[in-house]
């Protein structure tokens, strides 16, 4: 053996700062953004809506009074869109729960064909900002749709409530869908073979055994959607016409009124809803993901014929149905004059409104700065909570977690009514700048990347760290020579996300735009409301191309740097 | 001498004492083992040496510096872990590199090194493949290099074996121990395994509910175990539980003479091993003790390879161990069921006060 290879060579000394004082710098200035951007405002929209406010100069004035909630209870029209938002919502929930749940079942417990094109193609409405059913359905069942009138010639139209509960069907189905195929997959379906094994049969068996034990799932899934349809805001602004909801009230009162009275205050009963059904969705999923077996699962048998059949036939039908909004609206976008002239024309992407085509390259430089910040942020705080468990772990948690449930609207509105005042001087770099827009997103999705970010790291061996620090790296090199390369897929899919999420969110950035700042999903709304729907087709139709451009960019990217984690094992001798 | 000490360290959660005041040197070069079951505090010591543990009370002190608040990275020992925790983004070579780059290692020396270390453990050829495509051992040793890399003063191995194969482990094993006496390195080592803790080194200290019961050569810790529960751990043993008055034990149904029962008088348990229980036909009757003959019967029969393991019950609802040599067994022509006569050695008992 070569002994000289062990002679002690002084090593060169090395400065090293204690890593704990990193960790507290890194997890408190998480902490503290997210009580400046999340807390404050939040708190501040609760004490306004119990401020008086002098409707004359549309202001607030010192003081403490119920009256803003005893004006919004005896207004017989106001309050009615209380009971409108619980009626489309409870309706949308428990349609797109059912739907989304046999859905899951077709491409998880059946044996199907081609059953990851159908789960991609169910994803469609994810790339789209969330008034893309309902510009669909209205130019296929409006007052002047192709089915309404131009076929069926019929007066029934699509407006109010049905349109809005079909929109957010089709909006939310995804949403539903991801939730239940993970619990369908993750259930042992051995459960459902012991039990045909005794004797069950399948429809004894689905209803006593599948169901009950996907339960919190369906219930995470619903609480859900519920969640998602009470807090949307561009469905129904477009296709509700008279029929007012919370969502859509609050955005009338403060911006066609200047209520802000009126604004925080239903705002302040938005949050009622959206917090319970945040709660319940959080309460079953952590149920939900006590079930999860991880043993092996077991092939699954052929299905009979007339289950495949009518599976395939059902689960065809949903995803053509989702994909086909998407490819009606490419079409609108590209043709002279919906229902009249179906001529082939470029003329809807030229806009004619401020900002022109700009709009959209300022939501995508916006959605590359939302996404690179995001995925990082996300994934250090992560890395800081799951891992290295400072004193304050808890709390940084539960703040984390807050934010999905806020409404995004509800998050914008108090952005607006604190950066526009003196607080802290800060109205000068953030009220109506680009900034306020890129915190906003990525607080309002601060949860889901957070918890992606923690449930990555808990598969990673905390010896992995330690070997790291025994070797002498230092907490920044074990962060980006070991957890960063260990956690790069989970750190792409959440860049995915947060830049998907801010090219389509309409809800969060509908306050905080201004005269300097226009965002392409804003822009569709506007267009749409001003009638010019071949413009707002288009401006849908270069959103989600620049969404796939950019999937398909990062996943080809992954793919290419991917090395192979698992090789063949050599065996040992 | 570069010493490592522990004094009067325990670390505490909430009530319960992980580890309670553990005095420990490890001297320089010295293969030190620590060994106990889960939860006997074996694993939070080598995680306080290590430094990724604080001692709540007490000090750590290597070279005679008191090195309690120093950050792992700063204390430079290499720690060679249960999972193994290679890097599985990195190549081998990339993961023995990690150490040396961490260190600053001049990069002219750097190749010259880590071709040495994956020559020592016989893997320089696999220098370009990712962990997981090596098996188990050979991911194993990659972790002992990469440990080894950046020169520790000091070597933590924490269950390194246990996720392997047996015949891996005890060929791995061997591999350890060698490299170890070669390199000189001074070594911890945690296992539950008193079969690998006795074969590996040159001290063994077993710890129970985080307290040290014994520390001493494995050929003493098997031969006097200082209470019943290391004689229960390290090794087989029978169990005479009884009164002990002039050197002997009297239980239910029986009266055993003991050879040296350390002053031990009242309540206490008296141990033997099962291969010290000699059949009464292979010996010389004259020099038995009349008291230490027992008549019995043989209800299992387990080859365990070099030996035989009998089970044999006597007064009707003892069971009894016994330990031969299968060769000379086989000469013996005994069969289960059959009725023996077995003679207990007073002086192969120990014994110890009843706990």
């Amino acid at each position: 053996m070569d002994n000289t290879a062990f002679c002690k060579t002084e090593l060169p000394e090395k400065r090293i700062v204690d890593d704990r004082y990193l960790i507290f710098l890194a997890g408190g200035l998480i902490f503290l953004f997210l009580v400046f951007f999340m807390v404050v405002p939040v708190f501040n929209i609760l004490r306004l809506s119990i401020t008086p406010y002098i409707e004359e100069s549309h202001s607030f004035r010192k003081g403490v009074t119920f009256d803003n909630f005893y004006n919004y209870f005896t207004k017989p029209s106001v309050v009615q869109s209380l009971y409108n938002s619980l009626y489309v919502s409870v309706w949308a929930t428990v349609i797109t729960t059912v739907l989304a749940f046999f859905f899951s079942y077709g491409l998880t417990r059946t044996t199907i064909k081609l059953k990851k094109t159908l789960y991609y193609m169910s994803m469609a409405p994810l790339i789209a900002p969330s008034l893309l059913q309902a510009m669909v359905l209205i130019s296929l069942f409006g007052a002047n749709g192709l089915i309404t009138s131009g076929i069926l010639k019929t007066e029934w139209n699509i407006y109010g409530p049905v349109g809005i509960i079909i929109s957010e069907v089709l909006y939310c189905f995804p949403h539903a869908m991801i939730i239940l195929y993970t619990t369908l997959s993750a259930v042992d379906s051995r459960l459902d073979e012991a039990a045909s094994s005794l004797g069950a049969s399948g429809i004894t068996t689905f209803f006593r055994i599948t169901v009950p034990t996907a339960r919190y799932g369906i219930f995470s899934a619903a609480a859900l959607v519920f969640n998602l349809t009470i807090t949307d805001f561009g469905n129904p602004i477009i296709i509700g016409r008279g029929y007012r909801v919370l969502a859509t009230e609050i955005y009338l009162q403060v911006i066609g009124m200047q209520r802000f009275d009126m604004g925080t205050t239903i705002a302040v009963i938005l949050l009622v809803p959206s917090v319970i059904a945040f709660m319940l969705n959080y309460y079953f999923t952590q149920k939900s993901n006590a079930l999860v077996s991880s043993q092996a699962k077991p092939l699954l048998p052929p299905s009979r014929p007339l289950k495949k059949y009518s599976f395939t036939s059902y689960c065809w039908f949903i995803a053509v149905l989702l994909l086909s909004v998407i490819v009606i609206v490419v079409i609108k976008a590209f043709v002279n004059l919906w229902m009249y002239d179906w001529t082939l024309t470029m003329k809807h992407f030229h806009f004619r409104i401020p900002g022109g085509l700009g709009v959209l390259w300022t939501s995508m430089w916006i959605s590359v700065f939302v996404a690179v910040a995001g995925a990082s942020v996300t994934m250090v705080n992560g890395y800081i909570i799951e891992k290295k468990k400072p004193f304050f772990a808890q709390p940084l948690y539960m703040m984390s977690v807050i934010p999905a449930a806020v409404p995004g609207l509800v998050m914008g509105l108090s952005y607006i009514l604190i950066f526009n005042t003196k607080f802290l001087a800060l109205d000068e770099i953030l009220y109506g700048k680009p900034a306020l827009i890129i915190i906003n997103i990525i607080v309002c999705n601060f949860t889901l990347g957070t918890l992606s970010s923690i449930s990555n790291m808990k598969n990673i061996d905390m010896e992995m760290d330690e070997a790291a620090t025994s070797l002498g790296a230092g907490i920044t090199s074990t962060f980006l020579r070991v957890i960063f390369p260990l956690n790069r897929v989970s750190f792409l899919s959440n860049l995915i996300y947060y830049f998907m999420r801010s090219m389509v969110t309409i809800s969060a950035v509908i306050f905080l735009i201004s005269p300097d700042v226009h965002l392409a999903a804003v822009s569709v709304i506007n267009l749409e409301k001003d009638g010019k729907e071949g413009a707002s087709s288009a401006m849908t139709t270069l959103i989600i191309l620049v969404v796939v451009a950019v999937i398909s960019l990062l996943t080809i990217f992954l793919k290419k740097t991917g090395i192979a984690l698992e090789g063949n094992e050599e065996t040992d001798q | 001498m570069k010493n490592l000490e522990l004094i009067n360290i325990s670390k505490i959660y909430g009530k319960l004492y992980a580890v309670n005041n553990v005095n420990l040197t490890v001297e320089e070069g010295e293969f030190l083992t620590l060994l106990g079951p889960s939860g006997c505090g074996k694993t939070t010591t080598l995680r306080m040496i290590a430094g990724f543990e604080y001692p709540d009370i007490g000090e750590i002190k290597y070279n005679n510096r008191i090195i309690n608040n120093y950050i792992p990275q700063k204390r430079n020992f290499g720690i060679v872990f249960q999972s193994y925790a290679l890097f599985p983004h990195m190549k081998v070579r990339e993961n023995v590199a990690f150490g040396l780059k961490m260190h600053k290692y001049p990069r002219e020396d750097m190749e010259k090194r880590i071709k040495t270390l994956l020559e020592i453990v016989g893997l320089y050829e696999h220098r370009e493949k990712y962990p997981p495509q090596l098996s188990g051992g050979m991911q194993q040793r990659v972790a002992l290099a990469r440990a080894l890399a950046p020169q520790p003063e000091l070597i933590l191995l924490d269950e390194p074996l246990s996720a392997l194969d047996a015949k891996i482990r005890v060929k791995l094993r061997a591999e350890i121990k060698q490299l170890q006496v070669e390199l000189g390195i001074t070594t911890v080592y945690v296992t539950h395994d008193q079969e690998e803790a006795l074969s590996i080194s040159d001290r063994v200290v077993v710890m129970k509910h985080g307290i040290i019961e014994q520390v001493d050569k494995p050929i003493n810790i098997y031969k006097k175990p200082v209470s019943k529960y290391v004689a229960d751990f390290v090794g087989t043993s029978n169990f005479f539980d009884g009164e002990v008055t002039d050197s002997f034990i009297r239980g239910r149904d029986f009266l055993i003479k003991v050879g040296h029962s350390g002053g031990i008088e009242g309540k206490a348990t008296a141990a033997i091993r099962p291969e010290k229980i000699e059949f009464l036909n292979n010996i010389n009757k004259n020099d038995a003790e009349e008291t230490n003959i027992f008549e019995g019967r043989i209800t299992v029969i387990v080859f365990l390879g070099l030996i035989v393991r009998l089970v044999v019950r006597i007064g009707g609802e003892t069971d009894v161990i016994v330990d031969y040599l299968e060769k000379r067994f086989e000469d013996m022509g005994i069969k289960r069921g059959d009725n023996v006569k077995l003679y207990f050695p007073p002086e192969a008992f120990t014994v110890y006060k009843a706990e």
